[in-house]
């Protein structure tokens, strides 16, 4: 898979012919890119391959539910878009009525498998347990290093797809506290979260909204008057909030950045949002439309696609990961180049970066890289709520986990 | 005869809320209680300051839906008089400017352009989202959201861990001034009169278009500050999606008033408490079992059902202005 | 009648011309808002059936609207009432089993009286105790919003798609008139129902009753109407007719059947349809091309959005400016009104 990835990259670089007709892209969301992370996300990757010159203009649509398939339908009958990115699982049955009616038109569907696969269909899906888990397993560091009796999780709107996140979360808590009784017992002795139920160990909060960072504060003080010393951002714009929240707590209490409260952001390094983000789950949403649009302008679309139907980011093929300095420095370019970010900056926020980095104990990233290292190489099964077979388990694993 | 069953029915109330407070510092602990009732007052000042003025607004017959509208475009003035000035209090200023100009121009829309109010309000509520993102595009240059530098962030009170904001002192003012202009001022005497029978005002000499324009004009005031508190005070940002409902929540806590904005403020602190409690009670390790089966949605409507069943318990009867929402023409 | 038809034309066109004048300012060319703007909503057949789909729904809740206000009351809770009907609907459609003709009618009435019985809270409320019904609904409308949720999780999921809630089997589903969009038969029940509360309003005792309750309930209740019970009444209508639009938006949306964990194909027709209901008057009959009005811009914006490449920022910019100046209508007037007194037409205004 990776060799996949790396040959098309490789081959996009060397062959930047021109395609003698315009290329142009339309991002289709549900929500527009106000998230600042997934929708965002997205166009982010589409944007970049058109200041590269792979594409020659990037449009964003705001479409809904009701009126999706007239959308969808009326982008590939103009004929415009050689490729549509499809953003919101919930346009998977509209992808599907379009997809069959214009066989020509090449879309990416994220997040869900398509009830059968379709040969102009590039299906991404993410396995977001596991940067999820890599980043318990740091929170959890954390709280054993700093002595706090809980970590914390701010999500959205509950449904299927956060549970993932929810559960890998809490499951790479479960694992690191684990994993430092077994490896570093004099550090882990007497610390309070060990005191505390398992299931108390998370302090977790569903706002019920994506876009509402006043929200996202509450939910974060609450959280951190608890005790929580870490808080992972599970929330889109509501994030916003968060980050808000722990920078104006740092500077009231004098604490300096490198101490927690931390925040830990999610989809893109979003350490650049705020100086005290210590890492993020990152889930590379801007690789999947790169790479489609490499295939599309390579003419390997169909090909590749009919054999990989399905195709699973994970950390085997660098699709989801968590924050490292060529990827923060290559979104902070990102965001320069489309212009919401100041250049003069940069290198400020990326020693900062290190900076907190350095201050924590060297063990604690040793726990981190042992639950990637673990999942990556398939030690370790983050469960998944819902997997093969179709079974519900959210009641049972909360049950265990909290 | 109704003045001692409203006294009763607000002492129960009060009595009611101590029960809750006592129950709260027994089962969550006295630090859990503070922080939360702190919390409660952040979320509650907006919507009190949006309710105060609106009630004003209603008082005198206008139904300003567009307080959403209002406050999002405030928001967005606000941060950018702070910048351009340098202080926070200027942004202040140039938020409650905003407001005050977009509730003029309500007045004057719906009194001398006989508008329809509804659609007046949801216009603007469209219109403010479009314009605040395609501002913060093109004049801030950022995508979506834009932090507020921290000299620019209103200081607050710092008591114990959390902080309280000098906004929740003026909100209370506000419902006190407003309080006195509606009941002892003939200002306020005359407001009611318009709402009650515009006609009648108008033989009497009271104009009920300007009456009605100064109304919406206080109304936009309030509405301008809660906005700017939003975005300078509370979170520290500007976005498209900051209000995101608070508006509408004003709208439904006005009711909770009647003449009365003592009381109103009285309700959005009740509401906002509740609407804090629901984000606090979903940590709590009494509230597992319900949480674990999807129960966050629970707490989450948790705040708007109990406050209709304490308007059930506790119910207000007060005849509103008769000519709500429509337009007084004159023949 | 005649100068208030004049009077919405002319609303429009003044609506129209400051459309032109915003996009002029954002630097965009106003001409191609009408050629691949409106156009294509007015002309082609696509335009016209995603009109009509999103007009069906807003019908109904329109017609709610009006009963309540021609009762005196605002119900604004028409908004819930479409999202709890709909979880009765799904229920109903996805899990029962049922031959085709009864299942779909089931599923009907199970979404309204699924409306009815959510408002019926707030309508006992304003009833009994006389709680304002304005801070009930609202309440009550995010309450909703929320239960939908969790309804949908721990009850109404779909085992194998659990983000999603279960389908309406194909015996309940309702098809498309014209091939493609959601305009089924419940938009003919939606014209049909238009004439039958206009009719219900201005032909029967009953909605005599019910109008004299909302023109002044003084006097009503002191002539011996049941002021009380006929808003408790105006209540209930408005369930049902919002379940109505959750039936459509339900049984009637190919190629889904069904909603997410979040709900986003509710959202916003029950304001939408006060939108409708406003523009046209609060007229029953005028809901029609009030809320076929709305369908067109809204799918005119979507065409902006495709073919201008309007950001969609700017789209609702438009579609604000778009109400805001169509409730102005005297302003319209006062302009209209010289160039008439010019052609000696007597201007009866109504007071």
């Amino acid at each position: 898979m990776k060799r996949v990835l790396l040959s098309v990259v490789l081959m996009g670089l060397l062959g930047s012919v021109v395609l003698g007709e315009t290329f142009n892209v339309a991002v289709v969301s549900l929500t527009p890119k106000e998230g600042l992370s997934w929708t965002f996300l997205h166009w982010l990757g589409a944007k970049i391959a058109e200041k590269e010159g792979l594409v020659d203009k990037v449009i964003d649509i705001l479409t809904s539910e009701a009126t999706a398939v007239a959308d969808l339908t009326s982008l590939a009958l103009s004929k415009e878009y050689k490729l549509i990115v499809v953003i919101g699982w919930q346009f998977v049955p509209a992808v599907m009525q379009v997809a069959r009616e214009f066989p020509e038109q090449y879309f990416v569907m994220t997040d869900i498998t398509l009830p059968e696969p379709m040969p102009n269909v590039f299906n991404v899906l993410y396995q977001q347990e596991q940067p999820s888990a890599v980043v318990g397993a740091l929170a959890a560091a954390l709280a054993v290093a700093y002595d706090m009796p809980c970590v914390g999780l701010v999500l959205g709107r509950e449904g299927a797809v956060l549970h993932e996140f929810e559960m890998g979360y809490k499951f790479g808590v479960d694992w690191a506290l684990q994993e430092i009784a077994k490896r570093y017992p004099e550090v882990a002795a007497g610390k309070k979260i060990y005191a505390k139920d398992r299931t108390q160990r998370v302090l977790w909060t569903y706002t019920g909204s994506f876009n509402d960072p006043a929200l996202g504060r509450s939910a974060t003080e609450a959280q951190v008057l608890q005790g929580a010393g870490v808080v992972y951002n599970v929330a889109g714009a509501t994030g916003l909030g968060i980050f808000s929240f722990i920078d104006d707590y740092k500077t009231k209490n004098n604490i300096p950045t490198t101490q927690p409260p931390f925040a830990i952001g999610v989809d893109l390094p979003q350490e650049w949002m705020s100086p005290n983000v210590i890492i993020s789950a990152l889930k590379r949403a801007d690789l999947a439309v790169r790479q489609a649009i490499l295939l599309v302008r390579n003419g390997e679309f169909e090909s590749f696609v009919k054999e990989h139907p399905v195709i699973w980011f994970n950390f085997a093929n660098g699709g989801m990961g968590v924050t490292d300095r060529a990827a923060l420095e290559t979104f902070i370019d990102y965001a320069v180049a489309v212009g919401v970010f100041d250049p003069a900056k940069k290198e400020a926020d990326l020693e900062n970066w290190e900076k907190i980095k350095a201050a924590q104990p060297g063990w604690v990233w040793e726990i981190m890289n042992a639950m990637y290292q673990a999942i990556k190489n398939g030690e370790v099964e983050v469960p998944r709520p819902f997997g093969e077979p179709q079974k519900w388990r959210i009641e049972e694993l909360r049950k265990y986990y909290g | 005869m109704q003045k001692k069953a409203e006294l009763l029915a607000t002492l129960s109330i009060i009595g009611l809320l101590c029960l809750v407070f006592i129950l709260a510092v027994v089962f969550l602990g006295k630090t859990y209680t503070f922080n939360l009732f702190l919390l409660g007052i952040a979320s509650m000042v907006p919507i009190a300051l949006a309710a105060t003025g609106e009630l004003l607004c209603e008082r005198a017959g206008l139904f300003n839906v567009g307080i959403e509208g209002t406050m999002l475009l405030a928001s967005l003035t606000a941060v950018w008089g702070a910048e351009a000035a340098g202080h926070w209090a200027v942004g202040i200023l140039t938020g409650l400017i905003t407001g005050s100009l977009i509730g003029g121009i309500f007045g004057l829309a719906v009194t001398y352009g006989q508008g329809n109010q509804l659609l007046w309000g949801l216009g603007i509520n469209l219109f403010a989202q479009g314009t605040v993102a395609l501002l913060l595009l093109k004049a801030f240059k950022t995508l979506t959201f834009y932090r507020v530098p921290a000299h620019l962030r209103v200081p607050q009170f710092i008591i114990g861990n959390s902080t309280l904001s000098w906004f929740s002192l003026v909100g209370l003012l506000c419902a006190i001034v407003l309080y006195l202009v509606i009941t002892k001022t003939r200002y306020g005497l005359r407001a009611r009169a318009v709402g009650l029978s515009p006609f009648v005002a108008d033989t009497l000499g009271v104009d009920p278009y300007k009456l009605r324009i100064s109304a919406a004009i206080v109304g936009g005031i309030t509405a301008g500050i809660a906005g700017a508190y939003m975005s300078l005070d509370w979170t520290g940002l500007a976005s498209a999606t900051l209000i995101q409902g608070r508006g509408f929540m004003a709208l439904a806590c006005v009711k909770f008033g009647g003449l009365n904005p003592l009381r109103v403020f009285g309700g959005s602190l009740f509401f906002g408490i509740l609407l804090a409690a629901g984000m606090w009670l979903q940590n709590v390790p009494l509230t597992s079992a319900i949480m674990r089966q999807g129960g966050s949605y629970l707490f989450l409507s948790l705040p708007y059902i109990i406050v209709v069943l304490a308007l059930g318990l506790f119910p207000y009867r007060e005849p509103l202005a008769k000519t709500i929402g429509i337009p007084y023409k004159r023949g | 009648m005649l100068n208030r038809l004049a009077l919405v034309m002319f609303s429009i066109i003044s609506a129209l011309l400051f459309i032109m004048i915003c996009l002029l300012v954002l630097g965009y060319n106003p001409l191609l808002f009408f050629t691949q703007g409106l156009g294509p909503a007015i002309t082609t057949s696509r335009g016209i059936i995603g009109a009509l789909s999103l007009a069906t729904p807003i019908l109904f809740t329109g017609l709610g609207w009006i009963v309540g206000k021609k009762a005196g009351i605002a119900n604004l809770g028409l908004e819930g009432a479409v999202y709890m009907s709909a979880l009765a609907a799904l229920a109903s459609g996805g899990l029962l089993k049922l031959c085709i003709g009864f299942h779909q009618l089931l599923v009907w009435l199970c979404a309204a009286v699924a409306g009815a019985v959510w408002l019926l809270i707030p309508a006992f409320l304003k009833y009994i105790i006389g709680v304002h019904e304005v801070i009930t609904t609202l309440m009550f409308n995010w309450a909703a919003l929320y239960l939908v949720g969790f309804i949908i999780i721990k009850f109404l999921r779909d085992p194998a798609w659990p983000m999603f809630s279960v389908q309406i089997l194909p015996s309940a589903r309702l098809y498309p008139l014209f091939g493609t969009g959601s305009a089924t038969i419940m938009l003919i029940v939606g014209i049909v129902f238009c004439v039958g509360v206009q009719v219900f309003l201005w032909q029967t005792r009953l909605g005599l009753r019910m109008r004299a309750t909302g023109w002044n309930e003084f006097t009503a209740r002191t002539l011996g109407v049941p002021t009380s019970y006929l808003q408790f009444l105006s209540f209930l209508i408005g369930g049902l007719l919002g379940g109505c639009a959750a039936f459509s938006l339900t049984a009637g949306m190919p190629p889904y059947w069904r909603i997410t964990d979040t709900a986003d194909l509710l959202i916003g027709h029950g304001f939408n349809g006060i939108a409708a209901a406003s523009l046209a008057l609060d007229n029953a009959l005028g809901v029609l091309p009030g809320a076929i009005f709305l369908g067109i811009i809204i799918s005119g914006m979507r065409f902006a959005q495709i073919y201008m490449r309007i950001p969609p920022e700017i789209a609702n910019i438009m579609t604000g400016i778009i109400l805001i100046v169509i409730a102005l209508p005297e302003i319209v007037d006062s302009i209209v009104r010289p160039i008439l007194k010019k052609r000696e037409v007597l201007y009866a205004k109504k007071s």
